[in-house]
């Protein structure tokens, strides 16, 4: 899984307030190229929780060149651009977890695919 | 891509296991005649697949989120609930290189049900495809679909296509538009899904069922539903809602006492009835 999809996930337990962002526990981390287009970076960017993705490209050792605030103009340079698309789309989580901030619960990456689902008396 | 070059590439994928179909999950094959033919529409009349964030609903055997991704999606996610699905839809993944989908084990409902003060700082995607259930093992199953697609896009906004049997139709457009507060819900094609004999309750060897291809557009910004998970939002609302209830208890002391005196007046008592209605 990409970093773009962690930004998606949370932990929905019953009752959880903070199950954003994630923590990741990295065994595996695998790169595959995608496809460089400046165009779906600036679509995807604002949408994006920041400092979520960056944590995230932290635990999985591609968070060079990804400062903490991303100064203004800096998604028309190329040098940023390249890094942010490295992180958010060519870095996959193979085998991990994911760990919810409030409850500590263990999310298990496997192949490449979080176990979201949740036990009976978490719902 | 051309519509037969997808639909020859989308033949090639591998269906589920037939000794490991969930019955309960209405797992039913999409065909490559149908996905191809739903995937090509939404690109070529809409562009909703190239630059967008995809997500693909009850993904199985991950045919519709590849065919996002060959149209161009740069991030496609599929999401299921059956691991024997995902095994499949991994293999089918493998057929391209560097396709750029991932898979979430997760439970659709659990995203359709109220997530948590989380939720409103999650990514949300552009697009959301899905052949949901059609709801005839589990009674609402398409519309807890449609709830978590709603809930997926709301935000930025979006749209939604999703397959359904076309006896749903008047009451899925009234769901989509009242409840869900999509701003559009239109029946793009109708089609014949060929159903063949999946599952040992069914007798004929294999049956047509008429399904409608939907478009549901979810325009951006909060929606009411939501608002009440977000901190910021209940804290927002908590106190007009206490204002409320005291101008009604106090609405209802006058009443009585006009009541008393003139006899009645029912236009006021119907102004309430709404307002409790927007409360719960």
């Amino acid at each position: 899984m990409k970093l773009l999809t962690h930004n998606m996930l949370a932990c929905t337990i019953k009752g959880v307030q903070n199950g954003f962002p994630l923590k990741i526990e990295a065994e595996e981390v695998v790169e595959r190229e995608a496809d460089f287009d400046p165009d779906f970076l600036r679509h995807i960017f604002p949408k994006l929780e920041w400092a979520a993705f960056l944590e995230g490209a932290r635990a999985l050792g591609c968070a060079e060149g990804l400062p903490d605030a991303v100064p203004e103009g800096a998604l028309e340079e190329e040098a940023f651009l390249r890094a942010f698309h490295h992180a958010l789309l060519e870095v996959h989580l193979e085998e991990g977890a994911l760990v919810c901030p409030e409850t500590g619960r263990r999310f298990i990456v496997s192949k490449g695919i979080p176990n979201m689902l949740l036990n009976e008396d978490e719902v | 891509m051309k519509l037969k070059e997808l639909h020859s590439l989308m033949q090639d994928m591998a269906p589920f296991d037939p000794s490991r179909l969930k019955v309960q999950l209405e797992q039913y094959p999409t065909g490559a005649d149908i996905a191809s033919r739903m995937l090509f529409t939404i690109e070529s009349m809409y562009n909703d697949f190239e630059g967008k964030v995809v997500v693909d609903l009850g993904c199985g055997t991950g045919m519709l989120s590849a065919g996002a991704a060959l149209l161009g999606s740069p991030a496609v996610v599929g999401v299921d609930i059956d691991d024997d699905a995902l095994a499949v839809a991994l293999e089918n993944r493998e057929q391209f290189e560097d396709l750029p989908v991932d898979f979430v084990r997760a439970d659709v409902a659990s995203i359709a049900a109220r997530d948590g003060g989380c939720a409103w700082r999650r990514l949300r995607c552009d697009t959301v495809i899905m052949n949901p259930p059609f709801g005839t093992r589990r009674k609402g199953a398409d519309v807890d679909f449609l709830r978590a697609a709603a809930r997926l896009v709301r935000g930025g906004g979006g749209a939604i296509y999703s397959l359904h049997k076309s006896s749903t139709r008047a009451h899925l457009q009234k769901v989509a538009l009242r409840e869900l507060g999509c701003s559009e819900a239109q029946v793009l094609a109708e089609l014949r899904y060929d159903l063949p004999a999946t599952y040992k309750f069914h007798k004929q060897q294999s049956r047509d069922i008429e399904v409608d291809l939907w478009r549901f557009v979810v325009p951006p910004g909060p929606d009411a539903d939501e608002d009440e998970d977000e901190e910021e939002g209940q804290q927002r609302r908590q106190q007009p809602q206490k204002q409320r209830k005291q101008q009604k208890q106090q609405a209802s002391r006058r009443r009585e006492v006009e009541a008393e005196g003139s006899g009645g007046d029912t236009s006021e008592e119907d102004d309430d009835e709404e307002d409790e209605e927007e409360d719960g």
